[in-house]
């Protein structure tokens, strides 16, 4: 069981219950107390007979603030739309009883609200929410690194973030993160704006985070940023899949309703295929 | 059009002012930027600098076509364009009447012309300028009415065709056509086309060059060798009295291509009398003089002479008219106060020998004038005010046609201007502060070797109206004493001079005419000049040569020259040849002409029967910068060296350079990667991963 109380969800890691599932072979590491005495007296096998376990879940929601999630292209900004995902996400889990945490980042931890399933912590969640704005650069990486190593129990984590740095460095921190077992998922928000470079006349670009300035014409540079975008989503998605991560890739102009539907729905039908 | 170039760097200013009007946008996703930088800055600026290039190059492509560019050679080959106006110049002087087979020359030019016009159709504008009036003539009708606009007839006048170039050019500065091409069809003989003016075909090829159309040159040379030719010319015709008969002298001038020696057969008319005479030529100029007995009583007649050989090249130059007879009565009215001394002595100048019936003067008032006839007078000696206004007009009208008008100061002042001279202050000869009476106080006062009053130093013997004698002898000018003068004003030819400078007499050419100023009066207060010595043969070599000038047509130098010699206003000149040449053409017709009682031999120009022609390039040298395209041949098919538009060809070019700029700028599937990026979602189960 991952949690303190017994929940509605089967936890996808084998626990104490009643509830047998399959014997496994012991390797090195393995509580010796879980050790099937009877089949090593009868085989002289090491063998761990595992139970299901219902458990409750702990959710964290991790939301990239950092000044770069300001970006929108007509008003509609990145971090509106994160805060809208992560509101309603809260609330749901809030209302199914599991406990709900919030991480807000920029270049360090912003605010970091413990998980409870109080439905009176909802409110301190949207008022955080409510008061949060994007600034100062993207501590994805550091801040991931160390939200893995502080959360010691196994969670459910949700990733809210645009992911402008470095992939390598973002695929070592979701390696992080599935070695702590943690089960997470990335909503990956981008700009329609971002994603096609679909403007005609030369551009002075201003990055939002360091101020850095680039005089550019986007009719000459949109293939290679085209190329150098379709390489980075590609890679971020590979390495989701290879770290069991839920890649959810999400364009602003999207009903994020029907984002926050197709995400549940399909773990709901990943969670009884792999019953 | 260099100009127009300029604008082909339109794409690269609005290339930098594009990049000028930037807009600051505060941005995301700046790592894509950096790496789409770094990416595009071999392949992309590459194409950038090629889409620049090629719409540099389509904006070339459009102005060249706009200006409407011409090639000649293979260039040509590939299309052509039609001008809006063809301006086709008709030389038909006596030499396009040269046969070429069983056509004239000037027959084949017209052909040629018609064929080259059917090849552009009815929708070119067709303008006729012949060289006889230099009258454009715009063609109704299109290329089927080309045949009845432009004249066939050969005349016997010689072409002048860098005036008939020059009113080329005047027509399209006057009625402002687009573009335009002037066909020139001629034989090349070199005193049509006058090559030695250089400076003249250098202001006329700049003038065609500078308009602001795009106008060239079609020359047909229609040059040929023809069938040997020989023409006749007369030189010289003359009644003489022989002790017993009056016989005509006829002087000849033949010329043809050969030296061979050959033996030319001549019909002479006389009065309706035909008679028959044979040449032998010798080389390729030859003179011979014939002589045939007149009537006693045939004071005056006319006749042809005419080259009878069916070979002949050009039949319009074996035909030679003359008149003959009397001396024409040669009048001299002396306009002045008749009581005068000036007035009187003038007229006895005029006509010193009472015997001598041919030389009349008649003295006529100043307020007679209006009435008078100047045409009747070989000289009008003037010694009055200068004429102004409508005097002035009738008596320039009459210096112009060939009139001498002499003019002599007054007493008074007068300010008067007549042709562009004018007198100056009367100025007297002062010696020591004194002052003398007349010519004879002059000499009185001289001591020895002494020469008082105004000097006559510079003037010449050799020619003019102060030349010696015949018989050699200096007419006495040095010894002239003039006591007072005017200054003559204007330019002119002086053709004598004080010592000082001033101008004793000065002549000034007026049309065909002259208008002579003499600084001093006829009286003896003015100066010795009515010792007579000077002033009469002075006076009677001017009559001659007024005379020449109105009525000399018997002598070599000043026949009548068909185009060269035009009727004057409401002169009605009538063919005295009857039959098929009753009708003819003062101006453009050779023949035998009669107004009233005066009768004229109109002849080919001297000039026409120089049969020198210019080689092709020459001709082609003439027009400096002006594209000129050559047809030797005939040329219905457009001639190989014609120049032909090709600004198709630079749309096509343009049509090019636009497409393959729109295929460098066309986005490389972008709309599809952008949907995959779109609809990337999902996870991998855990099973599915490990």
């Amino acid at each position: 069981m991952v949690g303190n109380i017994v929940g509605h969800h089967k936890s996808p890691f084998r626990g104490s219950s009643v509830e047998f599932a399959e014997y496994r072979k012991y390797v090195a590491g393995d509580d010796p107390r879980l050790l099937d005495w009877r089949v090593l007296a009868r085989t002289d096998r090491y063998y761990i007979r595992e139970f299901e376990a219902d458990t409750n879940l702990r959710c964290y929601v991790v939301i990239d603030c950092s000044k770069s999630m300001a970006f929108g292209e007509k008003g509609a900004r990145k971090f509106d739309y994160a805060r809208k995902i992560a509101a309603t996400l809260s609330y749901m889990l809030v209302h199914q009883g599991d406990a709900v945490g919030m991480e807000i980042f920029d270049d360090g931890v912003a605010m970091d609200i413990p998980p409870r399933r109080n439905p009176l912590h909802l409110r301190y969640i949207f008022d955080t929410l409510a008061g949060a704005e994007p600034r100062g650069e993207t501590g994805l990486v550091a801040e991931l690194h160390q939200f893995a190593e502080r959360i010691r129990q196994r969670a459910m984590v949700i990733i809210i973030s645009d992911c402008f740095c470095d992939v390598d460095e973002l695929l070592n921190c979701f390696e992080h993160l599935h070695f702590q077992k943690h089960d997470f998922a990335l909503f990956h928000l981008l700009d329609p704006l971002e994603l096609d470079l679909d403007l005609d006349r030369p551009v002075r670009f201003q990055d939002m985070e360091s101020n850095d300035v680039l005089l550019a014409e986007p009719e000459i540079i949109r293939e290679q940023y085209l190329e150098a975008v379709q390489e980075y989503l590609v890679k971020i998605h590979e390495g989701c899949n290879k770290h069991n991560a839920d890649y959810r890739r999400v364009v602003t102009d999207q009903p994020y309703d029907q984002i926050i539907a197709d995400f549940l729905i399909e773990r709901e039908q990943l969670a009884k295929g792999r019953g | 059009m260099l100009w127009g170039l300029l604008l082909g760097l339109l794409p690269i200013l609005i290339h930098l002012f594009n990049r000028l009007r930037h807009r600051k946008l505060p941005w995301a996703a700046m790592m894509f930027l950096r790496m789409a930088n770094r990416k595009s800055t071999k392949y992309a600026k590459v194409r950038q600098w090629l889409v620049l290039l090629f719409r540099m190059l389509a904006v070339l492509a459009l102005i060249f076509a706009l200006s409407r560019p011409l090639a000649g050679g293979w260039v040509k080959g590939m299309m052509s364009g039609k001008p809006d106006v063809i301006l086709i110049l008709v030389d038909r002087s006596a030499s396009m009447g040269a046969s070429l087979g069983e056509q004239t020359r000037l027959e084949r030019a017209v052909e040629t012309m018609v064929e080259s016009a059917k090849a552009y159709g009815d929708e070119v504008r067709y303008v006729v300028l012949e060289h006889t009036d230099e009258r454009p003539r715009e063609v109704k009708g299109g290329v089927a009415a080309l045949p009845n606009v432009v004249g066939r007839e050969v005349t016997d006048t010689a072409a002048d065709l860098p005036t008939l170039l020059e009113a080329a050019a005047d027509w399209f500065v006057d009625t402002k056509p687009g573009i335009g091409e002037i066909w020139v069809a001629s034989d090349l003989q070199s005193s049509n086309w006058d090559p030695a003016t250089k400076e003249r075909w250098r202001r006329l090829s700049g003038k065609i060059e500078g308009l602001p159309q795009s106008v060239r040159v079609r020359l047909m040379a229609l040059d040929e060798e023809m069938p040997a030719n020989v023409s006749v010319r007369l030189l010289e015709a003359a009644r003489q009295r022989t002790a017993d008969e009056v016989e005509l002298v006829l002087k000849l001038g033949f010329t043809r291509g050969s030296a061979l020696p050959v033996e030319l057969d001549l019909e002479v008319q006389i009065e309706g009398q035909n008679k028959s005479a044979t040449v032998a030529m010798e080389g390729a100029t030859h003179e011979h003089e014939l002589r045939f007995p007149l009537q006693q009583g045939a004071q005056s007649g006319w006749g042809r002479v005419e080259l009878l050989d069916q070979e002949d090249g050009n039949a319009r130059d074996n035909v030679a008219y003359f008149v003959y007879g009397e001396p024409i009565q040669a009048q001299t009215a002396v306009v002045g106060v008749p009581d005068q001394f000036a007035t009187r002595f003038l007229n006895l100048a005029a006509a010193p020998d009472p015997a001598n019936t041919n030389q009349v003067s008649n003295v006529i008032a100043p307020k007679a004038v209006s009435r008078e006839t100047w045409t009747d007078y070989a000289m009008v000696l003037w010694q009055a005010p200068l004429p102004t206004e409508e005097e002035a007009d009738r008596l320039t009208e009459y210096a112009k046609a060939g009139g001498l008008v002499v003019c002599f100061p007054e007493d008074a002042s007068d300010k008067n201007t007549f042709n562009g001279l004018s007198w100056g202050e009367l100025k007297r000869f002062e010696q020591d502060g004194k002052t003398f009476d007349n010519w004879q106080a002059l000499v009185a006062a001289e001591e020895e070797q002494e020469h008082l009053g105004f000097r006559i130093t510079s003037y010449s013997d050799s020619e003019g109206p102060l030349q010696r004698t015949e018989e050699g002898l200096y007419l006495p000018v040095d010894d002239l004493r003039v006591n007072q003068r005017k200054a003559i004003q204007g330019d002119g030819l002086v053709l004598a001079a004080f010592e000082d400078g001033v101008p004793w007499m000065m002549a000034k050419t007026v049309g065909k005419g002259q208008v002579v100023f003499c600084g001093t009066q006829p009286t003896d207060v003015w100066s010795s000049a009515t010792e007579g010595l000077v002033l009469v043969p002075m006076l009677q070599r001017l009559l001659a040569e007024g005379e020449a000038m109105m009525s000399g047509r018997y002598v070599q130098g000043h026949l009548l020259s068909a185009g060269d010699d035009r009727a004057a206003e409401g002169e009605r000149w009538v063919s005295e040849e009857g039959g098929e040449n009753s009708v003819k053409d003062f101006n453009l017709q050779a023949g035998v002409y009669r107004m009233g009682q005066r009768l004229v031999a109109v002849n080919r120009p001297v000039r026409e029967d120089a049969l020198i022609s210019l080689e092709a390039d020459e001709v082609k040298a003439l027009f400096g910068a002006v594209p000129v395209a050559l047809t030797q041949e005939r040329a219905a098919d457009g001639g190989a060296d014609d120049p032909q538009e090709i600004w198709r060809w630079f749309l096509v070019v343009m049509a090019l350079a636009l497409l393959i700029e729109g295929i460098l700028i066309l986005p490389k599937g972008a709309d599809e990667r952008v949907e995959f990026q779109r609809s990337a979602t999902g996870k991998v189960s855990t099973e599915q991963a490990t």
